[in-house]
């Protein structure tokens, strides 16, 4: 499988409103190609740091989906990331390794991950559900498992995808930064309040904090006006 | 000098409601506060650039994030400060300690004591070092605010030992 394979298979089972934050380098070039939205983020800088941010909006936005693509490189250059989400393990949070062993975007050096199991640390520091897929059509059953509306699988999820080498001609992300980021808010600032579902559980040991932050700040009436806020501060 | 609590209730007054960082002995007292501060997340992150993710990601939810952080930890920020925080304007509040200030403190901390200020000028972003004198402390939290809001540009408040007890 490919990188724009797994990347197209995941982008065709999105309904459209989830939030994806794609790791620098190739991974946010094929994203754009394939499928540029308001609801993506392209990291353009920053190697490593796609599962921080995705983990950061998961957090503060628990009924909306966050889906974040990353590299193994990017991956490796934050592996205390993967503790962190582990630990608090936002349900509404799925993350997917595009696992080539390597730094391709750079010319295909090597990182470690051909004999380093990613997805047993992915289990290991607490993601719910992992799964390791080597070809397409294992990438399109896990994905519509995952992602499907219907889903009842619970997250955080880790779905590491084995890419093969080889690349394609693909352009550089002609958006300017702010341009992704202004595009970004004001289309979370148009999604209704009608459109809210139940917030997901956050479970962590620590359990106590979230359950006051779910009912006090994430009160629909409260997600109401950190709409307003955002859409005063783009006017 | 400036109480924790009266410190704390300032930045939640400001509407600062997301917190995240890694420890320095400095911030001691406000990241304790802030981590029992049951209305509030203080996320414990792995390293002082992973905290700077996970803020931009709760900037990004509409959130208003602060990133606490020792100015070693800066030093290993200053990358993602560069090509994500100043490159999307993130407008995140870094409260930053001060360790080696006037070169009076342990030898890992000198260098990058000396360095801290200036390496935020020399990337861009404002920051200032908050007063002793809690009416001036005051202004100055007043003005980062003002940055944030009406320039959407992340700005740093840099802390001395002793300013905030
Ligand atoms: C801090 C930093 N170091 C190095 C680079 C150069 N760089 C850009 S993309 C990349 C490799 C990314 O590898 P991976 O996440 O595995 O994605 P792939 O290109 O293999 O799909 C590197 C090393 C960078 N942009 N930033
Ligand atoms: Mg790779």
């Amino acid at each position: 499988m490919r990188r724009y394979e797994a990347i197209e298979e995941i982008t065709k089972e999105l309904k459209g409103d989830e939030l994806v934050i794609s790791a620098n380098g190739k991974i946010s070039r094929e994203l754009f190609s394939i499928r540029d939205s308001a609801c993506n983020f392209y990291m353009l800088g920053s190697m490593g740091l796609a599962s921080s941010i995705g983990f950061g909006l998961s957090l503060s936005l628990p009924y909306k989906r966050v889906v974040v693509l990353d590299g193994d490189g990017n991956l490796l250059m934050n592996l205390g990331s993967l503790a962190t989400i582990g630990h608090f393990a936002p349900s509404n949070l799925l993350h997917f390794l595009l696992d080539n062993e390597m730094h391709a975007s750079t010319g295909g050096q090597r990182t470690v991950s051909s004999k380093v199991r990613l997805e047993e640390i992915a289990r290991a520091v607490g993601y719910k559900t992992v799964k390791k897929v080597s070809s397409v059509q294992e990438l399109r059953t896990v994905v519509s498992e995952i992602l499907g509306s219907d889903s009842e699988r619970e997250g955080p999820s880790f779905v590491l995808a084995k890419i093969e080498s080889g690349e394609r001609e693909v352009p550089r992300v002609s958006h300017e930064p702010q341009f992704i980021k202004k595009r970004f808010l004001t289309n979370l600032s148009n999604f209704t309040v009608t459109q809210l579902t139940t917030p997901n559980r956050l479970t962590n040991d620590r359990a106590g904090k979230f359950v006051v932050l779910k009912s006090v700040n994430f009160h629909p009436a409260r997600i109401y006006l950190q709409r307003l806020h955002l859409v005063t501060k783009l006017d | 000098m400036t109480s924790t609590k009266d410190f704390c209730v300032a930045l939640k007054e400001k509407g600062f409601d997301f917190y995240t960082g890694v420890p320095c002995s400095i911030l001691k007292g406000v990241i304790n506060y802030l981590s029992e501060d049951l209305d509030l997340p203080y996320i414990p992150a792995t390293r002082e650039d992973e905290a700077i993710g996970i803020a931009t990601g709760a900037y990004l939810a509409g959130k208003k994030p602060v990133v606490l952080m020792q100015n070693s930890g800066m030093g290993n920020s200053i990358g993602t400060l560069a090509s994500l925080v100043l490159l999307y304007e993130i407008p995140l509040l870094l409260l930053i300690s001060w360790r080696g200030f006037q070169g009076r403190d342990a030898p890992e901390h000198i260098l990058m004591g000396k360095s801290t200020l200036k390496l935020l000028v020399e990337i861009g972003v404002p920051a200032r070092v908050l007063p002793k004198e809690k009416e001036k402390a005051e202004e100055t939290l007043l003005e980062a605010v003002k940055i944030i809001n009406e320039r959407s540009l992340p700005t740093a408040i840099i802390i001395r030992r002793g300013v905030i007890e």
